[in-house]
């Protein structure tokens, strides 16, 4: 395996991994996963029967990586870069999948609604249909499904950074949400590349929050929120200071950064987390496990980078088999021709 | 006038002020607020709301469902003989919602936590496809801090009975530890700002205990919630206030990049620390720097204007508020609603 598959691989199967594994701790805080699971999730544990992933089973993933997937796929068979249309007609395809859409966050539920032209369903309070800023949709949807487009996009932070704004505008049609999408898939990007560092790969991240904001202010709608480039800053400095101490640092970064639905909670945990864990794969994706709240896309976005920083081989190897089975997924066919895509592009482009 | 008044009359009007002038604000990002209000500066007076906001088509000046809710809580408190109950606080939120003088504010306003549970209160059956969930994180809101420090006007100086209050008060509407603890963090501390020449210093300690004790005092009783703890970020938003007290737009840019002043708990009752420490006890600037966060800043700013209100008292603040705010909003009359609460509480 080159090294290009090898890494494309460990970032598919940690954001899976991340995704699955998570989908059992969601929603519950570090007490409640200890108290729940008798101490910390080190392994797929069966989801409990009251949280959302409740009836599945163990391996099987959420919306986020699904959604995902799905983009991948429909990049790889249009054999084009990702688009409006393209992320479009993935998201359709991915909403006739009842197994992954009995997860759909907020945002992207509204905005599937908006693109099959279901203008009249009533998801929302008509009193925000006037706003300027509809501020609760400034969600880490974007962050969840980005970190592909750093893998389609390998060593190119400005293109990642272009693509997941492409992807994510669709559904995060706002400059924090995109902004959270963008670092995920600039750090992603920034880990395919050979012998780079995980506090390189945290800086590519800043740049990408920092960027993608810019950006998305050109192009999607202004929401007020933190800052999720001066959160990344806040969230790596704690998980530097408790670095030798898993629980200490993981605690400190749910207690002041947190952990949840927004954008600039969830992203900035994560390279919390990897700075935390020196960007080691199974141990930053099990602190997002672990953290709470929204785990499961807080532990797949993790996934994705340090999955890509370290390659496949770090990832236990049942795991492959189990995300494949439990998923009807082919993580490793999918990594070969997500490889030849990038390589017919660079072909492109020289 | 006596002293306990004039801190009573202060935190009623400073809290009206708040989210009368950061309402229209409401939403916008900080810098949305000086492009589209302040003509590229800050804004330090009422605005008529824009026609993209909740407030569209209302008059400057009109408070929202924060300041009403409390207010309407505050007057079933006096009826009661200044006991809060759980009937008591059931009956104002119907009160307020139904009254032909404050259902405006239910209307525009209303947030989704508390907006479910009125609904419930009157007997309307709500299927909430998420029930069989163990934890509901959506409820983690600063509604229960928006209206809690009306409890701590009940009980100057004794801040145990103004968690208890707050708890009693609030948990009608927010089943949330930490919803609870925002609106205990408030209640205290407005509770410990009615003390005679007490320092900031001691008003933000009790602000931490009573974000600590309401988070465990509620945690076996409400429905488990995570995320991120407002004990916790008080104590950033406080070091973050202090650092750039001198310097305005700083400390608004810091607490709302880090603290953030959004819908949850803990954000918008963190940053009200930060301001309350960052203003030094001057009410106006309090306000200020709340209004000018955007995004939920009318809570922001009640909350904040509340906590500095009480502290330094409303003597000093100019008549052109109380004038504008009485006339704009005719279900309120704050000296006489200061003047019951401290005929009771002496």
């Amino acid at each position: 395996m080159t090294e290009r598959e090898n890494k494309i691989l460990g970032s598919l199967l940690g954001a899976a991994v991340g995704d699955s594994m998570g989908a059992a701790t969601e929603t519950r805080s570090t007490d409640m996963i200890i108290e729940k699971f008798g101490g910390l999730v080190v392994d797929f544990v069966e989801p409990p029967d009251d949280n959302l992933a409740r009836g599945t089973e163990a391996g099987v993933v959420t919306d986020d990586f699904s959604v995902a997937y799905y983009t991948a796929e429909e990049i790889l068979a249009t054999k084009s870069p990702v688009s409006k249309e393209i992320a479009e007609k993935a998201l359709l395809h991915w909403s006739t999948h009842p197994e992954y859409t009995r997860y759909i966050g907020p945002t992207t539920q509204v905005s599937i609604s908006k693109i099959k032209g279901d203008l009249e369903q009533g998801f929302e309070d008509s009193r925000f249909q006037n706003l300027l800023c509809n501020n609760k949709r400034a969600t880490n949807g974007a962050g969840m499904k980005a970190g592909i487009m750093g893998l389609f996009n390998p060593c190119d932070l400005d293109r990642a950074i272009d693509d997941a704004i492409t992807m994510c505008l669709p559904t995060h049609d706002n400059t924090i949400a995109l902004s959270g999408g963008c670092a995920i898939a600039a750090a992603t990007s920034k880990a395919m590349s050979s012998k780079v560092s995980y506090m390189e790969v945290i800086e590519a991240g800043i740049y990408g929050a920092s960027e993608g904001y810019k950006k998305s202010k050109e192009v999607a709608r202004p929401v007020a929120g933190a800052d999720i480039e001066k959160k990344i800053r806040l969230a790596v400095e704690l998980g530097l200071k408790y670095q030798d101490n898993f629980e200490k640092s993981m605690r400190i970064i749910s207690e002041i950064i947190g952990g949840g639905l927004y954008a600039y909670e969830a992203i900035p945990a994560v390279f919390g987390h990897i700075a935390a864990c020196k960007g080691e794969t199974m141990e930053s994706i099990l602190m997002g496990v672990n953290g709470g709240d929204d785990t499961d896309t807080v532990a797949c976005m993790t996934g994705y980078i340090v999955g890509a920083l370290n390659g496949a081989e770090y990832i236990p190897q049942k795991y492959l088999s189990l995300i494949n089975g439990k998923n009807n997924f082919c993580l490793e066919k999918m990594a070969l021709n997500i490889v030849e895509f990038t390589k017919e592009q660079e072909k492109l482009s020289a | 006038m006596s002293n306990l008044y004039d801190k009573v009359f202060g935190c009623l009007l400073a809290a009206a002020i708040g989210d009368a002038m950061g309402s229209p604000l409401e939403t916008r990002p900080v810098y949305l607020i000086k492009k589209h209000y302040g003509n590229g500066n800050f804004v330090y007076d009422y605005m008529k709301p824009l026609d993209d906001t909740l407030g569209h088509g209302l008059p400057k000046g009109l408070v929202t469902d924060d300041f009403s809710v409390a207010y309407i809580s505050g007057k079933h408190f006096i009826k009661n003989g200044g006991h809060i109950t759980k009937q008591v606080a059931s009956d104002a939120l119907v009160d307020w919602k139904e009254s032909e003088d404050t259902k405006v504010y239910y209307e525009r306003w209303c947030g989704p936590t508390t907006g479910k549970s009125i609904a419930k209160l009157s007997g309307v059956k709500i299927d909430d496809p998420r029930d069989y969930m163990f934890c509901e994180n959506r409820t983690a809101t600063n509604g229960a801090g928006m209206k809690s420090w009306i409890a701590g006007l009940f009980n100057p100086g004794n801040i145990e009975k103004a968690i208890d209050d707050a708890i009693t008060m609030c948990h009608v509407t927010h089943n949330n530890p930490i919803a609870l603890s925002g609106g205990c963090a408030i209640a205290a501390t407005v509770s410990k700002c009615l003390i005679k020449d007490v320092t900031l210093d001691e008003v933000v300690d009790a602000g931490l205990y009573g974000a600590h004790e309401g988070y465990n005092r509620t945690l076996r009783i409400t429905r488990p919630s995570a995320g991120a703890s407002v004990e916790q970020r008080i104590k950033l938003a406080v070091e973050i206030g202090l650092k750039y007290s001198n310097d305005f737009e700083k400390c608004i840019l810091e607490m709302t990049d880090l603290i953030g002043t959004g819908l949850n708990a803990n954000e918008a009752v963190p940053s009200a620390f930060g301001y309350l420490v960052a203003g030094g006890g001057d009410i106006m600037k309090t306000i200020y720097l709340a209004i000018n966060s955007g995004n939920d800043c009318d809570t922001t700013a009640i909350m904040a204007g509340a906590m500095v209100g009480a502290f330094s008292g409303g003597s000093d603040i100019g008549p052109y508020h109380l004038k504008l705010l009485t006339e704009t909003n005719p279900f309120m009359d704050i000296p006489d609603l200061a003047k019951k609460i401290v005929d009771l509480t002496i």
